[in-house]
């Protein structure tokens, strides 16, 4: 993923696309838009940066899980949680560099706690479908941003005309979030950062991240 | 006759008005605080202050200071066993037992912490070799085990003593928990067999001593393995967990001594020396923590020096400059080290010394939790949502202290009541007063 911050206006409609489509509770949100993470730019226009998971090639968080509920897919790099593995000790989230991990605490929108038909709906999640009932899981684990991987095809290929695309990505009104393939030489992020001088957050620790920002 | 009786005049400190005090204290404090334990594995961590900016909190605090307050009092023991010293012989038993108690408290404290506490098996059905963790929980079993091997051959010649001395359940119990061992009756077989159990007690001590150092410094390294939190990313902090443990076991060594556990014409010799060495271990502690600030204060990195700001400048720097530096630190060696010339050592002081010690190190284990996750990983991510999950200021409720107190008050009353019953000291007599003869009168 790429990310223009040239291009984000800081509307935070990503976080609320996030929201719609994985049916995130408060105080889960799988991205978040951060001010002043990053000196302002020289000409003082404020800097907004969206901050999905990293997906990095080497995920601190994953080697810390004493029981491997969280990994990092062989097939498409993308870092998972195991909703049924997980024991909910939270070592993953203090070992993250970049704050990409929640714990789900069970609490609810209202929509969800007034059970309207908002809270009849599962959340594709994982493709688990799962719904919110108390001491359930996700309740009680920890969650991530997934890159959508429930709209992957069979054949584990997202669409961005048929609409399978992460849903932050999808919705960004700045067009400023750009997703796609590192391995590919000729897919539109790959193009980016052979264009435009990137930045990764914190590149020292090693983590490696696949997230890169234009500034 | 009674030269020839091995007996202390009591079995253990008697209860005065205030004991009974704390008592009844105690069991209210303890079915008040499991009320509360049962509600938080009820509804879940939601009902907690946690959150995903700092997601441990004082459950996990309370897990590194018994499992400290363990491996602490273990190392101690094996001092004993190990390397011959005298000053702590006469403690060994109740230090065994002490790491034994605390072992198993912490490790109710982590499964407190679970989010699905229902899944704690999962760490033994599904390891994952690259985790500290899972390291750990190993390194919890096999301490068990030679915890459980230790006091059985501390007390074994005991039990089957009292078992022979005391009639019914009692009785019965004893016998069962000395596991059919028999105390031979003659002088010489009895020597032989103390040898023997001497020996057994070195082995268990020399396995033990790279386990129990495994238990805790493994402990330190959970945090010290954490390369996102400058403050814990050190080599030094596993030390730092191994030292510290060893003055907070000490000081709840002393402290049990002193107030539950006294045998005052051995105490008087043994004590002032075994303080010492629990202020030696204090003092390196204190040492540690001043190379810490050190070099993260000198380093300047800012997530590694935001921590150390909020432990001594914060909303809880009373916990640095009064628990841990004040009552922990100053009050203990004050009492220990700072005395008229001559005068004799009172151990009711040495024991109000060790207690500041323990007392002292629990704000040692909140500050080693706490602050480091305070800071946020990336500047503004704690206000970028508004959630008071992702608050970086966290405040425990009233049910995490509840259950906290009630899960300790609890281990210490069972722990308290199986005191009572079980010889903490060599040689003691059963409860109830029966008298138990020397070997040699049936020789």
């Amino acid at each position: 993923m790429v990310i223009d911050t040239r291009r984000c206006v800081g509307c935070r409609a990503c976080v609320v696309a996030c929201k719609a489509e994985n049916k995130t509770p408060p105080g889960v949100a799988y991205t978040v838009v951060l001010e002043g993470a990053l000196e302002p730019r020289i000409e003082d226009k404020p800097l907004f940066m969206t901050k999905p998971c990293f997906h990095c090639e080497n995920p601190a968080c994953t080697v810390v899980c004493p029981v491997g509920a969280t990994f990092k897919r062989p097939q498409d790099g993308i870092v998972v949680v195991d909703y049924d593995r997980c024991i909910g000790c939270r070592y993953c989230m203090t070992a993250c560099p970049y704050g990409a991990r929640f714990f789900d605490y069970g609490d609810n929108y209202p929509a969800v706690s007034e059970q309207t038909p908002y809270a009849q709906v599962p959340s594709p999640e994982y493709q688990q479908f799962r719904k919110r009932e108390k001491c359930k899981s996700p309740i009680g684990n920890v969650r991530k941003c997934t890159f959508c991987v429930h709209l992957q095809d069979a054949d584990g290929k997202y669409d961005k005309h048929a609409g399978r695309w992460p849903a932050c990505a999808k919705t960004c009104t700045g067009k400023a979030i750009y997703f796609g393939d590192f391995m590919d030489p000729e897919s539109e992020v790959t193009r980016l950062l052979r264009e435009r001088p990137a930045i990764r957050l914190k590149e020292e620790l090693g983590n490696d991240p696949n997230v890169y920002y234009l500034l | 006759m009674n030269n020839d009786v091995i007996s202390s005049p009591r079995p253990l400190a008697r209860r005065g008005p205030l004991g009974v005090l704390l008592l009844a204290g105690g069991i209210a404090l303890a079915l008040a605080g499991l009320a509360a334990t049962v509600y938080r594995l009820k509804e879940g961590l939601g009902i907690t202050h946690l959150g995903s900016t700092v997601p441990w909190g004082v459950y996990v605090a309370c897990y590194i200071y018994f499992i400290g307050l363990s491996a602490g009092s273990f190392l101690l023991s094996s001092l004993v066993f190990v390397f011959g010293n005298k000053s702590l012989e006469p403690l060994s038993r109740l230090a065994v037992f002490q790491a034994f108690v605390c072992l198993i408290l912490g490790l109710v404290f982590i499964f407190l912490d679970l989010g699905h506490w229902e899944r704690f098996w999962h760490v033994i059905a599904y390891p994952q070799w690259h985790s500290v963790l899972a390291w750990e929980i190993w390194f919890y079993n096999a301490y068990i085990v030679v915890l459980l091997l230790e006091l059985w051959f501390l007390m074994r010649s005991d039990l089957s003593n009292w078992a022979r001395a005391t009639g019914g359940l009692a009785g019965k119990i004893y016998r069962a928990l000395s596991f059919g061992f028999r105390c031979p009756q003659t002088v010489e077989e009895h020597a032989r067999c103390e040898h023997k159990t001497l020996r057994w007690l070195k082995i268990l001590g020399i396995i033990g001593i790279p386990v129990a150092l495994g238990v805790h410094g493994g402990t330190g390294a959970i945090f010290a393995v954490v390369k996102s939190r400058p403050a814990w990313y050190t080599p030094i902090f596993p030390l730092v967990f191994i030292i510290s443990a060893l003055a907070s076991g000490g000081g709840l060594l002393l402290f049990l001594r002193v107030f539950v556990a006294p045998d005052p014409k051995v105490d008087r010799q043994i004590l002032p020396d075994a303080a010492k060495l629990v202020a030696g271990f204090l003092i390196f502690d204190l040492l540690l923590l001043f190379l810490e600030f050190l070099v993260g204060i000198y380093g300047g990195i800012p997530d590694h020096v935001r921590p150390y700001l909020l432990m001594t400048h914060g909303p809880f720097a009373w916990v640095f400059w009064g628990q841990q530096l004040a009552i922990g630190a100053a009050i203990p060696l004050l009492l220990i080290f700072a005395r008229p010339a001559g005068s004799k050592y009172r151990t009711k002081e040495l024991g109000i010394a060790g207690f500041c010690m323990f007392v002292g190190i629990f704000g040692v284990r909140l500050n080693i939790v706490i602050p480091a996750l305070a800071v946020p990983v990336l500047h503004g991510f704690d206000t970028a949502v508004d959630s008071p999950r992702l608050a970086s200021l966290y405040v425990p409720n009233w049910v995490e202290w509840l259950s906290s107190w009630g899960v300790a008050a609890t281990g210490v009353l069972v722990a308290y009541y199986v005191m009572r019953k079980l010889p903490m000291r060599e040689h003691q007599p059963p409860p109830g007063g029966a008298v138990v003869s020397k070997p040699s009168l049936q020789s």
